[in-house]
This record gives C-alpha cells, sequence and structure tokens, in this order.
C-alpha cells in the first residue's frame, strides 16, 4: 500500500527545486511577479470543500463531515446491510475506480478532499454551498498532502487505469503549496491581473485546480466561513417567500429549512457566511 | 421522450437528468431557469466526487421524477432522524432575514403580488411580518407593511365593486340568485350552454 503521505514528504526538494528553476528562467519583471504570487497564495490559500447546505445542516446540528466511507458505515449500521454491498449499489460502474484508488492508500477510506482556494466559490457545480476550512485546522492536520489536479484523473490518466506513477511524481506537501502552484502556472501569471490570480487556483469551469488530500474530522469548528453564491442566496429567501403562497414541497421545505438554519447560525454567530457576487 | 434519472443525491433531491441529447443538473424548486447544461463525463464526476447516487431509472415525465425525488427526500430525511416539517415556521423566517432582504420581500409585495392580484400571498406575508419580531424592531418595516394592506383592502375593495357591477349590468339569472336559487340559475345556464347560448358564462360566473 502507499503511503501517500510520506510520498508528498519525500518530493519537498524536488518541489522546491522546481520552483527555483521557473523562476530562475524568468525574465528579472516576471520573476518577481511570480514570487509575489507565491507569497500571496502562500498567504492567501485555504482549503474548501464544496458540501451541501444538508450537509451543512448537519454540521450545525453537531454531526461531523463524512467522506463516502464513513456515510456507508452509517447506513451499514442503521439498515444492518454490508457496508460494501451499500457502496456497490450507489456506485454501481464507478465503484471499481473509487475502490481502486481509496485502497491504493494507506488509510485510504479516510482521506477527505478539498480543493486550495483563495476567496472565491470553489467547485461550485454540484454544490454551490462552499465550507472554506480555518488556517487553524488545516494547519494542525499531521496528514495532509496537496496535488496539481483531480487525483483521479491524475491516476487513472494513462488508459483508463490505474497508475500511481504520476502522482509519485507531483504530490506535495501542503507546506510546500504555494511553490507547486506557481511552478504549474508559471505561463499565466505574469499575465493575469492581479484580481484575476484566484483564478489560476481554480479555473471558471472548475476543470483546473489543486487537490488537497487530508484526514481529519470536520465539524463546525473546523470551518472559517460558509460562502454562497449570491444567485444562490437569493434564490434561496425566494423560495422562503413563496412559502406564503402556497404549500412547498417536501424537497423545496428542506431547502428553506436547511437554508434558515444556516442564516439563524450565522446570525447567532456559530458560523460566517459570506455572500459572493 | 425518454427521461433517465442517471443520479441523485436523496439527502437534496438535486438530480441529473437525461432526455434526448441533453444532461442537465436539477434542484427544487426544479425550474428551467435553475437546471445546468452538463456534458456527459459529468455522471462519474457526480458520483465519484460529489455524493451522488446511480439511478438509471426511466420516467415518462418530469412530473414523475420530481415526485420520486420528493419521495427520496423525505424517507431518507426521515431515516436519518431530520424529518421535513409539513409546515414550515413563518415568523422564524422574517426573524432570522436580514433587513435588506425583507424590504426585498415587501418590494415583492408591492411590485408583483398587488398589481398581479396575488393579495393572499400578499395578506398572509404582510400579516406574519407585523406578528413577527422584525417589524417590531423596524418600525419603518411596520409603516411600509401597514400601507400596503391598507392598498390590499382597496384593491379587494376595487374587485368586489367590479363583481357586483359586472353581476347587476350581465347577470340574466340576477333575480334567481338573489332568491337563493343558484342551483336552477346554474342548470337553466346549463340548458342554455347546450344550445351554444351567449348566457351561459354570465350565470356560471356569478
Amino acid at each position: 500500500m502507499l503511503d501517500l503521505f510520506a510520498i508528498a514528504a519525500k518530493n519537498a526538494d524536488s518541489i522546491d527545486n522546481v520552483f527555483n528553476d521557473a523562476v530562475t528562467s524568468l525574465p528579472v519583471d516576471e520573476a518577481k511577479t511570480a514570487t509575489e504570487f507565491a507569497q500571496w497564495v502562500d498567504e492567501n490559500t485555504l482549503i474548501s470543500i464544496n458540501i451541501r447546505l444538508f450537509v451543512i445542516a448537519e454540521l450545525l446540528c453537531g454531526i461531523p463531515y463524512r467522506n463516502i466511507h464513513e456515510w456507508a458505515e452509517e447506513q451499514a449500521d442503521l439498515s444492518g446491510k454490508a457496508k460494501d454491498l451499500i457502496l456497490r449499489e450507489r456506485l454501481k460502474g464507478f465503484y471499481e475506480k473509487r475502490m481502486t484508488f481509496d485502497r491504493a492508500f494507506q488509510y485510504g477510506e479516510r482521506f477527505k478532499y478539498g480543493a486550495l482556494n483563495a476567496g472565491g466559490l470553489g467547485l461550485s457545480v454540484y454544490a454551490p454551498y462552499c465550507a472554506v476550512l480555518s488556517p487553524d485546522f488545516s494547519n494542525a492536520l499531521d496528514q495532509i498532502a496537496c496535488l496539481p489536479g483531480d487525483s483521479l484523473d491524475i491516476c487513472f490518466a494513462r488508459a483508463g487505469k490505474f497508475d500511481h506513477i504520476d502522482l509519485e511524481k507531483s504530490v506535495g506537501p501542503y507546506s510546500h503549496r504555494h511553490w507547486m502552484v506557481t511552478s504549474q502556472r508559471i505561463g499565466k501569471i505574469d499575465s493575469t491581473p492581479k484580481h484575476g490570480w484566484q483564478q489560476l487556483l481554480i479555473s471558471p469551469d472548475s476543470k483546473c485546480y489543486f487537490e488537497i488530500i487530508f484526514i481529519g474530522d470536520i465539524t463546525l469548528k473546523s470551518l472559517h466561513c460558509v460562502r454562497i453564491p449570491a444567485a444562490e442566496y437569493q434564490a434561496m429567501w425566494e423560495l422562503a417567500f413563496a412559502n406564503y403562497g402556497r404549500k412547498l414541497s417536501e424537497a423545496e421545505r428542506a431547502w428553506v429549512q436547511d437554508f434558515i438554519q444556516l442564516i439563524r447560525a450565522s446570525k447567532d454567530g456559530k458560523i460566517q457566511v459570506e455572500v459572493i457576487t | 421522450m425518454n427521461f433517465i434519472l442517471e443520479a441523485f443525491s436523496p439527502a437534496d433531491a438535486v438530480a441529473i437528468v437525461q432526455t434526448g441529447q441533453r444532461l442537465r443538473l436539477i434542484r427544487p424548486p426544479y425550474r428551467q431557469s435553475n437546471a445546468i447544461e452538463l456534458p456527459n463525463s459529468a455522471i462519474q464526476d457526480a458520483v465519484i466526487n460529489h455524493d451522488f447516487h446511480v439511478c438509471g431509472r426511466q420516467f415518462e415525465n418530469w412530473e414523475t421524477i420530481i415526485a420520486f425525488l420528493n419521495q427520496q427526500l423525505a424517507d431518507y430525511r426521515q431515516k436519518h432522524g431530520h424529518p421535513v416539517a409539513e409546515t414550515l415556521d413563518s415568523l422564524e423566517i422574517l426573524e432570522v432575514a436580514p433587513l435588506e432582504v425583507l424590504q426585498g420581500f415587501l418590494d415583492n409585495v408591492e411590485n408583483q403580488l398587488i398589481p398581479q392580484g396575488q393579495l393572499e400571498h400578499a395578506n398572509n406575508f404582510l400579516f406574519a411580518l407585523l406578528e413577527s419580531g422584525a417589524s417590531k424592531a423596524n418600525p419603518d418595516l411596520t409603516i411600509k407593511a401597514g400601507k400596503l394592506l391598507k392598498q390590499i383592502s382597496q384593491a379587494e375593495a376595487c374587485k368586489k365593486n367590479t363583481a357586483l357591477v359586472f353581476e347587476s349590468q350581465y347577470n340574466p339569472f340576477k333575480s334567481l340568485v338573489q332568491k337563493n336559487k343558484t342551483e336552477m340559475a346554474n342548470q337553466a345556464a346549463d340548458y342554455i350552454k347546450q344550445q351554444h347560448g351567449f348566457f351561459g358564462f354570465a350565470a356560471q360566473a356569478s
């Protein structure tokens, strides 16, 4: 079994070297901007996880965030079915891919996945609510690694079969994330205005990003804030307003219920909510 | 057309649906405007990385998919000890809503609900607002809500007057209605309608 975090730690020097080589090969002005960018990444990035509003409501009730294995264990307890059967039923044709990756690594079934984020909404297509982890939480993690993309894409890039060679070469320790990001985006930094730098971390289409894999329990205390797109915020209040004119469906009531719980928690100072335009 | 529910999240009824060549992400309140077009590779990404469950069931139309998703959500939340409330707490919504949101709600009443004649919706909201702590904390909201209630009662009075004028001018069965003989009036109207008569509509409308 592979030890992802040991591999990441072993790559620390090579990440330093790649960064230094990349920067020294640039003209003086561009090298200066690249160094400034690296510093900006170091100072401004946090880890974000795009989660469902329902999961935020669970966090507010004291239930920790669960990955797919932890979720399946819970389902197994509730239903009496075997955990593996539950995973097969949920993932069907994608079961092998997910399990091949998770089981290739020591503690792979305990991995949590996030993205480096410097103020944006994260990978928001499927889940617009972006939970940003606090720097204290991230800095206290012993087992944490950074990747220049989606770990499954990296490991299944070669003819769709699992191959960890590219991952072994590219994974780095979280402490070196700013050098990794700068080396990976070196050709785009100078031509990107400073206010657009966050898009070098997560592209607008969410296809290019830096994945963070870690082991740790995420609770309400782990969160720095929850970011919500302004359109989502507006849409949820419109749905709440519709409640005065008609009986909402179960799903609509559930969403409004969770949303109001989040806003109430924000009002009570239990969680910070940022609405992003 | 076949509707294939490719994958969904039972906890919040968000789903990926294939219709013909189009793959769409849908979510409550299931409006065309909040549906997102997805590439075909999205199913794998959604299932492996974003907590969706593979489904693959076929449905006849949107209504049956939405009914299925609502049921799945209700069952999932019940099973996990977070049942969906039968009704939402109208006062709580107003008590947590920020001031600018409440002002936006009042603007909606003024600019949309009243002009569109959705007076019950407007009344429900305004009475809840006046009952809530939000209006006590913000006297401006109370003043505006009071003004809007006045507008609504004027609109209602106007609507009533129009109905009375309509009835007196166009209802040929007025005397029967006044004598509580509406059943007879309706029978007469049905008869005239069957005969393609002109007055059927007026009698039934009253």
